[in-house]
């Protein structure tokens, strides 16, 4: 997949999980301090990732993720 | 598919003395940190608040209960406590009084009244509190500052903290045990009686619908937006393609992320007393009687363990009682892994075998439905405050018993209430309450607005003010007591109506320890030369240093005792992480107007 494609998909796992409009996310923006919400939000984004492309992303490792972006690098080291 | 029992079975019988619950209370459950109100939120102000809420409840004072019991599933990550009893018992008036401290992760709640209530029965007491709190989204900051100070429980340290729940010998060692309970009693349903995916899919996203509607009728439930009004924001005019959608994606083998609970923060309370000492004193609400509880713990590499250990503490309870299961009228389940509403009601024949996911796919088990279950939401609606998740059940199975529940009442008054509690790797229970409708009251909400029982930041405020020079106690309206530093509750009276108050800042001393090597920390050394000491400032006794007294001059001042000292606030902490704290001096002016022939 190129890396483009998979930073679409990867805000637009971020926009269902988090219930965010897509156009307010980008690359930089700051999972906690951006996005707020419940740790649960997080356990639905890897399910997501999980679930749409067959990347098994430790929580521990998902949670680390400061960025959308830095995300998107962890996802694009397991595919 | 078999999933099987429990082995061993304990024998049980009936309470020797009978006990009701007389009064209870519970906070909102809540993120504290996401408001100004509730953040720095304490454990003593949560569990005092649920506390003395549960003593108006029940129409008595601090003075008339005899012992409490405090639940709480991890003390050492909210708040960095091992022994967390001790810490809680000046909020609510009952300083000195005896108490017990259990944890039983997510099920200690179940069993806060278990303890209760066998403390009751025995004889030993007539009157005890039980009550449990919980941090479970909000852990303290740094534990050398005051806990006030709190910061998100970050998602990979609770994911290796609830690790801790299970054996450390095998289990762990072994992975799957841990793990395996989130869907093995979905999966074990399924197979059971020839479900497709679909069908356990559409019952558990049924479980989920209902307990989000009927959190939104309750005013303390964290997750107030039904699934219905969140689908249509989002663009979906069917709400289960919504549960079906990106939106709520599977994260286990069956289950979703609307099954699973939502941590938070919360406490809750319950009074018990025997039903006699309830019939003679006149309480304020109908007593709820707690007709016997039964309860099993079964280690978490056991295969089934939670269908296994339903089954056995549903069979001590019905044994125990004689209760049948066509006489139960409501059924709360701790339903943090949402499938288990379906084996807790089947379990306790609530719903019929192998039928009762149909119930939740017809929407039958909302507060409005003719099987209602946690009429309060369930952990993934009101909230998992984990230990005080069972309480915070038991609240709301005796509002819904006095039919005071409001919009979510439900449709026949519940005489008979079933709650199964479970959790922590995993303890299980079932209690039955009842109503005795020989003493059924004329029961009435109480008016919050007029009650001096207020959940505040106090810890935060006495630190905020403390920066800006000023020294707040609570001064007790009733007798005049001054609690320095503050507290809900006044210790003298049992009062909760006090009002603020700033100290004088002058007050005596009355002992001296000197500092040594063993009591002496380092990080203290600039405030030498000091001695460690009782003071007692306007009325309110703590221990506390005073500066000025050395081993040269020990004697003298002993000679001189009381000694009066003035109060001074000073900066401790690290560099970049001080906080300000009140110590003492040898007032010396005063002290010069003690010497013999000036007095």
């Amino acid at each position: 997949m190129e890396k483009q494609e998979l930073d679409q998909k990867v805000l637009g796992f971020v926009s269902s999980a988090y219930k965010k409009p897509l156009e307010e996310l980008s690359l930089e923006t700051n999972i906690k301090k951006d996005l707020g919400g419940t740790s649960l939000f997080m356990v639905g984004l890897v399910s997501l990732i999980e679930n749409e492309l067959d990347v098994l992303l430790p929580l521990p490792t998902a949670a680390g993720c400061k960025t959308i972006g830095d995300l998107v690098d962890a996802v694009a080291r397991l595919m | 598919m078999n999933p099987g029992k429990v082995e061993n079975h304990g024998t049980i019988r009936p309470y020797a003395k009978s006990v009701s619950i007389i009064g209870v209370g519970c906070t909102p459950f809540m993120f504290t940190l996401e408001s100004d109100e509730t953040n720095g939120l304490t454990e003593g102000e949560l569990y005092g608040y649920a506390a003395l809420k549960a003593m108006e409840d029940a129409g008595i004072e601090p003075k008339d209960v005899d012992f409490y019991f405090h639940g709480e599933a991890s003390p050492l990550n909210a708040s960095k406590y091992i022994t967390p009893n001790m810490q809680v018992a000046n909020w609510f008036g009952m300083k000195g009084k005896g108490s017990i401290h259990h944890s039983e992760a997510c099920c200690t709640g179940y069993l806060a009244l278990d303890e209760a209530v066998n403390a009751v029965a025995s004889g030993k007491y007539d009157v005890v509190l039980s009550g449990c709190v919980e941090f479970g989204d909000a852990i303290v900051e740094d534990p050398k500052k005051p806990q006030y100070n709190r910061m998100k429980f970050p998602m990979d340290a609770f994911l290796e903290s609830t690790a801790w729940i299970y054996d450390n010998a095998y289990t762990r060692a072994m992975i799957a045990g841990p793990v395996i309970a989130f869907d093995d009693a979905a999966i074990t349903y399924q197979r059971q009686y020839g479900l497709t995916e679909d069908q356990i899919d559409s019952a558990m996203i049924g479980m989920a619908l209902a307990n989000r509607k009927n959190a939104s009728k309750h005013p303390l439930a964290l997750m107030k937006v039904t699934y219905e009004d969140q689908a249509k924001q989002l663009g979906f005019d069917d709400v289960n393609a919504f549960m079906r959608s990106q939106f709520n994606p599977k994260m286990g083998h069956m289950l979703r992320v609307s099954g699973m609970e939502q941590k938070c923060d919360g406490a809750a309370a319950v009074i018990v007393a025997s039903t006699e000492w309830a019939r003679a004193h006149n309480v304020r609400h109908t007593p709820i009687e707690v007709l016997g509880i039964g309860s099993a713990a079964c280690e978490g590499n056991t295969p089934h363990l939670e269908i296994r250990g339903t089954e056995e503490v549903v069979r001590q309870a019905y044994e125990m009682t004689g209760v049948k299961p066509e006489e139960i009228d409501l059924l709360f389940a701790n339903d943090f892994i949402i499938s288990s509403q379906l084996i807790a009601a089947e379990s306790a024949g609530y719903l019929p075998r192998g039928e009762g996911w149909k119930y939740f796919v017809e929407g039958r088990t909302a507060y409005d439905g003719d099987k209602p279950i946690n009429t309060n939401g369930g952990r993934t609606a009101f909230g998992h405050a984990h230990a005080a998740s069972g309480v915070a059940d038991i609240y709301e199975a005796v509002i819904q018993m006095r039919g005071l529940a409001g919009e979510r009442q439900v449709k026949k008054l519940p005489k008979t209430t079933l709650l199964r509690g479970f959790g922590g790797g995993q303890n299980l229970a079932a209690i039955l309450l009842r109503t005795d409708e020989s003493m059924r009251k004329e029961d009435t909400l109480i008016d919050d607005a007029a009650s001096p029982v207020r959940m505040e930041t106090a810890v935060r405020k006495y630190y905020e003010n403390l920066q800006q020079g000023k020294i707040l106690g609570r001064k007790c309206k009733r007798c005049g007591h001054i609690e320095w530093p503050p507290f809900y509750a006044c210790n003298t009276c049992g009062s909760a109506d006090m009002e603020w108050v700033e100290m004088s800042g002058k007050g005596e001393m009355s002992t001296i320890i000197l500092p040594a090597v063993l009591n002496a920390k380092p990080e203290n050394m600039d405030l030498m030369p000091y001695a460690f000491s009782i003071v007692n400032m306007d009325g309110s006794e703590q221990n506390a240093i005073v500066q000025g007294v050395t081993k040269e001059n020990a004697e003298e001042l002993w000679a001189q005792m009381p000694i009066p000292v003035r109060a001074k606030i000073i900066e401790r902490g690290a560099e970049g992480k001080t906080y300000p704290t009140v110590i003492f001096e040898i007032d010396t002016e005063e002290l010069a107007k003690k010497k013999p022939g000036k007095q």
